[in-house]
């Protein structure tokens, strides 16, 4: 009779520590499974903003250049730059 | 036009119209969004500068690039710095060079232009093909190629992984030391190549939004795992008190059902509890004593036991034999222990009475007492047993003097002959028929013993002198008439006094009186007898126990 009730009381430990070692290991993967989730998110939040700058950033650049390039070439016409005074060259340090 | 131009796109630094000879004849400064056109005695001659030879060569048309440096004004370095790409196409007027217009592109406002999105998060970096910074967020970063103090600023140095990565793809992230890097490459023509290769973004990884999310998955897991500890705490505790429960059962039933007995009481007493070995005992069954009190049990106290008992519960146990009757009527006795059973304010809640049956060992005791005490021969009890009961009534009478006892010793006359003449086995045989005379003769409250060969003493509580003398004169009569018992009997009387010793020596001497009388004769000691007196006196002096023990005394008592 004492060891049926020892063999039962080994059963029901051996129970009781499966279903806390599986709620323990289910509990490590739901909290592993979140820092996951998060360290994804926001890794795809910086991927996404990250390339949304860089495309913005190379978009405005070529309409900047392409002013400054319009800008330049259309310089030299607009204006009669050959009448303007010239100075002496001694009056003028050079640097 | 050169303001309009500055002010329309804010990314220049500074425009300017140098003459075919290097020397500014305009030139627009934008400080800070103060766009101002700078007067002609500060304009300066610029036909030094490596820039306007590289202008000089030029073709008609042609936009030319000077590679960005840090701005130069009066020979001094402009506070605060500024870098700038020099933008550079000559003028023509009628086939005929006239000068040169010089823009320079500020690199810090063009990343200031580029940049869609002010962040503090956020660092923005313009970087040319070697990997020197020439435009930041951060101006400490900005042309460390240019100041010896600033070199570990180029990538190849400061972040050789990231930059070979760079090398080796268009664009791309690389995430290192909780900074994550984007990078792509400006595919800019040649001419305004010199103002950058790549734009590089950088961001700590880690924000404060997911260091909080953090922070709570921390507490949380910090709040499941101890739910987890105090549910498993609570079942192990759960599991442990079971097991102890299981094991206190088991204990306890190994207890209840082993060779002693035991009663479970509540605090008056009445049974909740027994075991097999009471009901063996007892002859009851459980079912028959429960809610009983333990009256019913039979057991004998006296008073003075009650009052031991109780003093001894309060102290929580009681230990002692106890005799008691069972269902049918038989003694039975137990070696019994009471332990009192208190619950934590220390009321009493339950007595557990558990036992063992001593009754063979107390009727073995009582037997080897009977024999120790009574004689084999006859039944009647020996001299160990008269002395010590004549001790008792000694002491009765010495405690009570009003309190008459009386002592008698019968001899039988000549029995020596009856051994002689008929053998031991018929004297024995005349010694038992006269105890058994003596014992039908006597009241039980009377002791009846054989002190000696063919001596038998009398003690008669209860009984004065004449009474005693009396009921000998019967039996010695009876004996006399008797054909069972063919011989004849003496007998001594005294009285049981204070001192044993003396009673028995008095009634010795009355039993000499009568033997010297003749015999078949009942004679009782009388103080005033001189005859008693001087052999009384004689066997003190002489200190004989028995006063006709010694044959040899007659002849000196009869010449006294």
């Amino acid at each position: 009779m004492h060891n049926t009730m020892r063999n039962k009381n080994i059963r029901v430990f051996k129970l009781i520590s499966s279903i806390i070692l599986i709620f323990g290991i289910s509990f490590c993967l739901y909290i592993f499974n979140q820092y996951q989730r998060i360290e994804d998110d926001q890794l795809t939040r910086i991927n996404n903003s990250h390339a949304q700058r860089l495309a913005l950033a190379s978009e405005r650049l070529s309409s900047v250049i392409e002013e400054v390039d319009d800008m330049i070439k259309k310089s030299p016409l607009a204006h009669k730059w050959g009448f303007l005074p010239k100075r002496p060259v001694q009056e003028i340090t050079p640097h | 036009m050169f303001y309009f131009i500055m002010k329309n796109e804010n990314v220049y630094s500074q425009v300017r119209y140098l003459d075919d000879s290097g020397i500014e004849l305009i030139r627009v400064n934008n400080n800070q969004n103060s766009i101002e056109r700078v007067p002609s005695t500060q304009l300066e001659n610029k036909s030094k500068r490596p820039y306007f030879s590289y202008a000089q060569q030029l073709k008609q048309g042609e936009i030319g690039t000077w590679p960005v440096e840090i701005e130069i004004e009066n020979g001094q370095i402009t506070k605060p710095i500024k870098t700038s790409l020099r933008i550079i196409t000559p003028v023509y007027n009628q086939s005929m060079r006239q000068g040169y217009i010089v823009v320079n592109l500020s690199v810090s406002n063009v990343l200031k232009a580029i940049e869609a999105m002010q962040s503090d998060r956020f660092i923005t970096r313009i970087i040319d093909k070697n990997g020197n910074i020439l435009a930041s967020d951060d101006p400490s970063e900005e042309l460390g190629h240019l100041f010896t103090a600033s070199e570990q600023y180029n990538l190849a140095n400061s972040l050789p992984a990231l930059w070979q990565q760079i090398l080796s793809s268009d664009d791309g992230r690389l995430t290192a030391e909780d900074t994550t890097y984007s990078y792509t490459e400006l595919e800019l023509s040649d001419v305004y190549a010199p103002l950058g290769k790549y734009i590089l973004i950088t961001t700590p990884t880690s924000s404060a939004f997911v260091a909080e999310q953090k922070n709570n998955l921390l507490t949380i897991a910090s709040l499941l795992l101890l739910l987890i500890l105090g549910v498993c705490g609570y079942i192990f505790k759960l599991f442990n008190s079971h097991e102890n429960s299981a094991m206190d059962q088991q204990l306890m039933g190994a207890a209840f059902n082993g060779v002693a007995g035991v009663i479970i009481t509540d605090s008056h007493f009445r049974l909740i509890k027994t075991n097999k070995e009471f009901s063996r005992v007892s002859g009851f069954t459980q079912h028959e004593l429960m809610g009983e009190s333990l009256g019913k049990l039979n057991i004998q106290f006296t008073q003075a036991e009650m009052t031991t008992i109780r003093h001894h519960l309060r102290q929580d146990n009681w230990q002692g034999e106890v005799i008691g009757q069972d269902k049918q009527g038989n003694q039975y006795a137990l070696m019994a222990r009471i332990q009192v059973l208190r619950n934590s304010l220390g009321a009493i809640k339950k007595y557990a009475i558990t036992f063992t049956d001593i009754t063979h060992r107390k009727q073995l005791e009582e037997t080897l007492r009977n024999q120790s005490e009574s004689d084999p021969l006859t039944n009647v009890w020996n001299r160990r047993k008269f002395d010590s009961e004549l001790n008792n009534l000694s002491v009765y009478t010495k405690r009570y003097p009003n309190y008459h006892a009386c002592l008698g010793i019968i001899d039988i006359d000549y029995f020596k002959k009856i051994n002689d003449n008929f053998g031991h086995d018929v004297g024995d045989s005349a010694l038992k028929n006269l105890a058994d005379f003596l014992t039908s003769q006597c009241r039980e409250t009377d002791i009846i013993a054989r002190i000696g060969g063919e001596e038998f003493a009398i003690l008669m509580p209860h009984t004065s002198l004449e009474q005693a003398a009396a009921v000998l004169n019967r039996i010695k009569n009876n004996i006399d008439a008797s054909t069972l018992m063919p011989f004849t009997v003496s007998a001594g009387i005294s009285r049981v006094q204070d001192d044993a010793t003396l009673a028995f020596k008095h009634a010795d001497i009355a039993l000499y009186s009568a033997k010297a009388a003749g015999r078949n004769l009942v004679n009782s000691f009388d103080s005033n007898s001189v005859e008693h007196k001087t052999k009384l006196a004689l066997v003190k002096h002489l200190r004989v126990k028995h006063a006709n023990d010694d044959v040899n005394l007659l002849p000196i008592i009869q010449h006294v």
